[in-house]
This record gives structure tokens, sequence and C-alpha cells, in this order.
């Protein structure tokens, strides 16, 4: 298990519950189109029945008294290169008057009826009561476009609590919060 | 960022003074290290008993601090392992051994146990950390603190040489 805290930073409105069904409605998950273009997509779904794309998010499945509890899922499709390369000289082979982009656009819509996407599923837990959300995740790019949807889903903007972000956050007095931010590193040994 | 160091000297200072933290903590089997600022290499040093790891002492004199470290948390009879990344704040492979989980249990009290874990966890670490920034901005920090972490080293540098 591995997770990044983050604090939310914003107010949650008063109808919540009827408010989060919309906004994860409007963003929930939608997997890639069999016969469409984008080769990636995220959105939400709900922890228990990560894969049911049909059904609505509905708030006897993320909200556990002050919790809010969310799968954030993230569908990739790609194509071996080899296997792409060596089908589209095939096809040149076959029909040589053909352009090449258009044959390559051409398997890759084949390859994409036999291809399953890359799924990743992240669970997110979110403390309504101390303003909290954990993340079970640490990588750079997902962290980003989990903030930004998150930030679209819910009009609240959230700030990954790490050490610079804790301290400045403490209770300490408004002396030490001088110090604090004027403080520089201090050198156990000069390397 | 201002103040990124604070998270590698926070681990640094804990991997020297765990027996004066709110908290038993013991170091575990991994930890790595990196001078601040730099373009240097991580150096990672893994052993079944850190505390004799002349490697490790030989990075802090270079200017190494610590960036991440495998702890075991006590707490009661539960046993928390993980480990503490110092740039951005997070736990990584968090083994619980607090409230388990039964078969049968619903989803809502599998969510309640886990983040009764983790909360547990994250209270004694906050603890630990106000108890670091405290001294930190104290004024004794370099006299007192930063000097019991050059003789710690000098100390097991010299108990090394042949």
């Amino acid at each position: 298990m591995t997770y990044l805290r983050f604090a939310v930073v914003g107010t949650l409105p008063n109808n919540l519950i009827e408010n989060f069904e919309r906004a994860l409605s409007v963003r929930r998950f939608v997997p890639l189109h069999p016969e469409g273009k984008d080769s990636e997509t995220a959105g939400w779904v709900s922890v228990q029945n990560p894969y049911l794309d049909d059904d609505r998010i509905l708030n006897d499945q993320f909200l556990f008294q002050e919790r809010v509890v969310l799968g954030y899922r993230e569908d990739k499709i790609s194509y071996p290169k080899a296997l792409l390369r060596d089908l589209v000289e095939l096809r040149l082979k076959e029909f040589p008057d053909k352009n090449r982009q258009v044959v390559e656009s051409a398997v890759i819509s084949e390859l994409r009826q036999r291809i399953l996407p890359k799924s990743k599923i992240v669970e997110v837990l979110w403390d309504l009561s101390r303003s909290e959300l954990r993340l079970f995740a640490r990588g750079q790019g997902l962290v980003e476009r989990f903030e930004k949807l998150f930030e679209q889903t819910f009009q609240m903007r959230i700030k990954q609590l790490s050490y610079p972000e804790i301290a400045l956050a403490s209770q300490v007095s408004l002396r030490s919060q001088g110090l604090l931010e004027n403080l520089n590193e201090a050198v156990i040994f000069g390397a | 960022m201002k103040l990124s160091f604070l998270g590698p000297e926070f681990l640094t200072w804990l991997y020297f003074h765990t027996d004066q933290i709110p908290a038993k903590i013991a170091i575990g089997r991994r930890v790595t290290l990196k001078p601040l600022n730099s373009e240097e290499q991580k150096v990672m040093i893994a052993s079944p008993k850190l505390e004799d790891s002349g490697e490790f002492l030989q990075a802090i004199r270079a200017g190494a601090h610590v960036e991440s470290m495998a702890l075991d948390l006590v707490i009661d009879e539960r046993i928390h392992s993980f480990t503490l990344n110092a740039l951005d704040g997070s736990l990584s492979g968090v083994k619980t051994q607090g409230l388990d989980k039964s078969m049968g249990d619903s989803a809502e009290a599998d969510i309640m146990i886990r983040m009764s874990n983790l909360d547990e966890i994250e209270d004694a670490l906050g603890k630990i950390f106000a108890q670091f920034l405290e001294l930190r901005l104290g004024q004794t920090f370099v006299s007192q603190s930063i000097k019991t972490i050059r003789e710690s080293v000098s100390e097991g540098l010299k108990a090394r040489l042949p």
C-alpha cells in the first residue's frame, strides 16, 4: 500500500449527496470506444464495481459516514510497434497504391477490436471531517491528472501534504512562522 | 520548492534520534540517501542491521541526507511497517498490523479498519514531525541536534577503523 496525502481546500456544498452524485455522473469513467480514435480515457468509478461502466455512482457506493471512497480509473490502449509495422508492411504489399497513413489508420482500427486497453484503478479516500484525502498512488503524471479531475469534479483544490506544507500549516506561533518562512538548510557535513 | 530540505532533514534527524521521540520506532532494512539540491546519484543501502552500516555513515559524512527510510512503528502490541519518503511525504510499502479485516466484513467496515490503521500511523508521525519542527525552529538545533549527528557519525566511523 503506497499513498500520498492531500489537504482539500474549499467549501463543501450544502446538498452534498445530490451535488456529488451529479458531479460524479458528469466526470464518470467512459470506456474507450472500439471504433473511436482516442487512446486514453480517465474518470471516476465505484471502488466496489470499477468495471461496471454503465452504472451510476450513487451515494451508498461512495459515502461512508464522513468519508468519500472512490476509484480513479485510467485506461490506455497501445499497439505493439513491431506488430503494427509488420501488418502495415504486409498491407502495403497487397495494396501498393494506398497511402501509408491510410493503411496504418486501417490497421490500427482492426487492432483496436482485438487489443484490450490497459486499465489502472487507484483508490481515493477523502475524509470530509478533516478535509484530507489519500490517493493510493505516487506517480507524478498520474497525480497531476488526478488533481485536475478532482478540481473539475468537486470545484475544490487539493494541495499535496509534503513536509514543507505540513510545517507551514502547523500551529506554530507567529514568531516561529516567521522563522519557518526564512529558514535555510542546516549543514551537517559540507558536501 | 522553498523548504524542500525539511523532509530530508527530518528523516536524517530521525535516524539519529529514534531514542528521543514520542513513539517506539525501529529503523527498517532499507534507506536511500542523496545530497540536497544535487544531481548526484542516490545511494541505496539495504542491510538487516542498518545501524551497523559504515556505508550509511560515510554517505552522511559526504554531505548526503536521508531521502527515504524503512521504519517499524510499534504501538502497543501492533507493528506497522512502511517506508517514509522525504520529498513528497508519501508512505510506501505500508503493512499494517492493527485491526484486521474478517471474512464477511462489509465494504464500509473494511474502509474504516484501513483508515483507522493509517490514522494511527499518521498521528504518530505527526507528533514526531512536530517535535522535529519545534527543535528545528529553536536556537539549539545546530548546537545540540546537529552536534549529536556529527558525533554519532564520527564515532561510528572511528569504531570501524581497523
